[in-house]
């Protein structure tokens, strides 16, 4: 009986200690903030990835040359600026007094290798890098001399091309990659950004803390230049949404990344959290296969991009965050972009009408799209219903999605695609890569030829004569830019939302309590 | 336990290794969808030539066979390969997933033993009364309730109302124990680091109740029904007719007869939750297997894919076994 007891005993003051325990709070370290992304990390070699949340991990340990503000400009950074050499070659003018976190100098032979290992064949250890397809058609870097890095292109590029190549990759120190080796470099990556390094597990969190050596940052970024303000930003790898927005209002996490629509109106009822849009860059459309009927007729396409209701779509999709597109194809470059371009604006009359004129009735058809875009794909269909076409909507993974679709064996698509670049070659992916299949004579043949016309006036009427071959022949209907919507609690400090979804933390601060 | 029983596990084990890695390899070749193309992008700027390139430099362009053949060989040799999308060795990655797996594994099973035992012990000898009815209507609900909304209402109850507990992760960044064993808990027993202790445990509260719980309910339903079977045995009525106090019969006596198919299921739910629940993952943002394995999934990353699902059988048919033992210790009469 009295052991009996003294179990007993033990088992509540275990207990007891364990309640106590449980509810204490948990003081968080002076000025760390703590980000959550949306899913893991894979590396932190800054050239072997395409992923959004790796590359806002980088991105706050690693400088480019140049890089893009939240209002979608694209500045110098590590770069001073650009000059034309001549039609095939830029020269890039480096700051100097620059350090990497190790102390060492940053210079033209930092630039060089780091664009080198990149756009070189097998120039990875053996590889070729995965970033070689943002860098336009940069061949070479050479140096000219300490701050002055020559950029060899294969074809003239356009100014902001060269400028986006260069936005693209962050520069890593040669010295030090050359004496670790890629693994050493990776188990603890060395840049030159306003963090450095300090302990990563990818499926976990990566913690990184100020380096006090910093240069200072781009001088057109909005806030203060020098150091960053937080000690320490912590990267929390969060894959739900919805435990991402609980973790937000429990406190657990200052900043959330990927908030859905209907997660704002949350956010916004939530006292000490804050919704922050900014501009988007991931344009959704609606593509067809044009080598298949009736979709081989402009007729049909016309009018089914005038059943689509782009205001519609926009509130009710997105609750008024996005930007209508009324299928004129955006680009990031307002060289490219005319007023002379004639929107679709929603007219189911004018679409019933087409769809007589070009004598086809009962329409049916199957829009394959991303289980992630399923909301605007059946917002599609629901309009196409009411001028009588019959279109379901299949989901699919991603993987399974972008094979179909290259192979041509699908009838039309709602997908995506990021834009942040002012290449004008860009906003008209959707045709090119065989989303759309569409064989039209003129607009391949600028496609071929436009990138390589060395007068700018002329590459640019080029371009802009390929936009309204779209606008005019519809091989794919742009639908909207949704904005970027992102959360922070209430202390977080001049944080906004980058059109590319890189979460710079470099300005941002959290108010003292 | 033979010799033979011994060699006839090992090689069941080896067939079934080699059967699994075969379909795996298979089924995830007829998969659509190319890893170098998600992995490379589908921009102007990356041509047939460096797609072809990095599938050279994978070995993705040699004969199935010979693909075959060198993972097999790689196995053979304890080289799981490595990932594609991150270029890191796949062992090093299921070593960083599994103490997480693990250490949630076993918190999981304490708390589902712990309730279900004593609950479905309590249920069967107050067989059909109020409370036997109560517990096993509860029972069912707990049963019945999808992990990843028990997960989020346990979110926001005791995270986002409360405030009691973190809704994330393993532990709080600043309190992870020096690295010993890779389990926090034990880590910072270890250690003597009573602050990540604290941590750790907070951390795993709501995921263990969330896995728990699901899996008490079952361990109560087996226990309630075989010891309902068990107490109208003659040697438990002959127990009690010569006089031994009733609950000594139903602890030394009925719940030692029930204790097999509570091993089974002990075995069934190690396996389950070992092979990381990707649900329970996702909701609680705990870096187990289950994810490493759909992420995986998602990017075509064979390797990482392959060499997980054989891990995954290898640990299956080692439970299995560990059961097996553990039968023929709880029952004599058990021999292999």
């Amino acid at each position: 009986m009295r052991i009996k007891l003294h179990r007993r005993a033990v088992v509540l003051a275990l207990g007891a200690l364990l309640v106590t325990q449980l509810g204490l709070g948990y003081a968080q370290a002076q000025k760390t903030i703590r980000v959550a992304l949306t899913g893991p990390i894979v590396t932190l070699d800054p050239a072997n990835y395409r992923n959004r949340n790796t590359e806002n991990v980088i991105r706050n340990m690693f400088d480019g040359l140049y890089t893009v503000l939240p209002d979608g400009r694209t500045v110098p950074e590590i770069a001073e600026g650009v000059t034309q050499v001549d039609q095939f070659t830029w020269d890039f003018k480096i700051r100097e007094g620059i350090t990497f976190h190790n102390g060492e100098a940053l210079t033209a032979d930092d630039v060089a290798f780091t664009f080198n290992r990149v756009v070189k064949e097998g120039a990875m250890e053996g590889q070729t890098s995965p970033r070689k397809g943002l860098m336009a058609s940069l061949q070479e870097v050479t140096v000219v001399d300490d701050y002055t890095a020559r950029f060899h292109f294969a074809a003239p590029e356009t100014e902001l091309s060269v400028k986006s190549a260069a936005v693209f990759m962050q520069i890593m120190p040669k010295d030090y990659f050359e004496e670790v080796g890629v693994d050493g470099f990776i188990a603890h990556p060395v840049g030159a950004g306003p963090f450095k390094f300090v302990e990563a597990s990818y499926a976990e969190r990566v913690v990184l803390e100020r380096y006090d050596g910093y240069w200072g940052g781009a001088p057109d970024m909005p806030g203060e230049p020098g150091p960053a303000k937080l000690d320490r930003v912590v990267f929390e790898i969060v894959p739900d949404p919805a435990s991402r927005l609980a973790a937000l209002r429990a406190g657990d996490i200052d900043i959330m990344q990927g908030v859905l629509a209907d997660q704002v109106s949350v956010i916004e009822n939530t006292p000490g959290v804050e919704v922050k849009t900014g501009p988007g860059t991931n344009l959704y459309f609606f593509g067809f296969n044009t080598e298949l009927a009736p979709f081989d007729d402009p007729r049909v396409r016309r009018a089914l991009a005038y059943a689509i209701d782009y205001d519609l779509l926009v509130e009710a999709v997105y609750g008024g965050r996005a930007d209508a597109l009324y299928g004129i194809p955006l680009s990031w470059n307002s060289e490219i972009q005319h007023d002379g371009l004639e929107p679709f604006t929603y007219d189911p009359e004018r679409a019933k009408a087409l769809l007589a004129e070009a004598g086809v009735t009962n329409l049916s058809f199957t829009i394959d799209t991303l289980g992630d875009n399923l909301l605007l794909a059946e917002a599609i269909s629901q309009m196409l219903g009411e001028i009588g076409v019959d279109a379901q909507v299949r989901t699919w993974e991603a993987g399974a999605l972008q094979e179909a679709v290259g192979q041509g064996s699908r009838q039309a698509t709602v997908h995506l695609w990021g834009n942040a670049s002012g290449d004008p070659q860009w906003p008209l992916w959707p045709v090119e890569p065989g989303y759309s299949y569409w064989r039209h004579d003129e607009f391949l043949q600028i496609m071929n030829t436009a990138s390589d016309i060395a007068d700018n006036d002329q590459r640019i009427a080029a371009f802009r004569r390929a936009y309204e071959l779209v606008v005019e022949e519809v091989p794919y209907v742009t639908l909207v830019v949704p904005q970027t919507v992102e959360a922070a609690r209430g202390n977080v400090l001049n944080f906004q939302p980058h059109p590319g979804g890189r979460v710079n933390m470099h300005r941002v601060d959290l108010a003292t309590p | 336990m033979s010799v033979e029983f011994l060699v006839k596990r090992l090689v069941q084990l080896l067939v079934l290794a080699f059967v699994i890695a075969a379909t795996v390899f298979v089924l995830m070749r007829l998969t659509p969808g190319d890893p170098v193309a998600l992995m490379m992008g589908q921009d102007f700027g990356v041509t047939q030539a460096d797609i072809d390139r990095k599938r050279e430099a994978l070995g993705l362009d040699d004969p199935l066979l010979v693909q075959f053949g060198r993972f097999m060989g790689g196995l053979v040799t304890g080289d799981l390969g490595r990932s594609i999308v991150s270029d890191r060795p796949v062992r090093e990655l299921l070593l960083e997933r599994f103490p997480a797996t693990l250490e949630l594994t076993l918190v999981a099973m304490v708390l589902s033993f712990g309730i279900g035992v004593p609950v479905g012990v309590i249920a069967a000898v107050k067989h059909n009364s109020l409370f036997d009815r109560l517990i096993m209507g509860i029972n069912f609900l707990g049963l019945s309730t999808p992990s990843f909304w028990q997960g989020i209402m346990l979110i926001l109850l005791f995270s986002v109302t409360l405030g009691w507990l973190p809704s994330l992760g393993r532990t709080t960044y600043g309190f992870v124990p020096d690295h010993v064993t890779g389990l926090h808990v034990l880590d910072s027993l270890i250690t003597g680091n009573w602050e990540a202790l604290k941590y750790s445990v907070r951390h795993l509260v709501l995921p263990a109740i969330t896995a728990g719980t699901s899996y008490s309910a079952i361990v109560a339903r087996v226990v309630r029904s075989s010891l309902l079977e068990i107490m109208r045995q003659d040697y438990i009525r002959t127990g009690l007719s010569k006089g031994l106090p009733f609950w000594r019969v139903v602890r030394v006596h009925a719940l030692r007869n029930a204790l097999i198919p509570m091993v089974t299921v002990a075995g069934l739910e190690a396996g389950s939750l070992l092979s990381g629940s990707v649900v329970l993952e996702t909701v609680f943002s705990w870096p187990g297997l289950g994810r490493l394995l759909v992420d995986g999934i998602y990017a075509r990353d064979y390797a990482l894919v392959q060499s997980t699902v054989i891990a995954l059988c290898v640990m299956f048919v080692m439970l299995s076994f560990v059961v097996d033992v553990i039968y023929s210790l709880i029952d004599p009469r058990i021999k292999w």
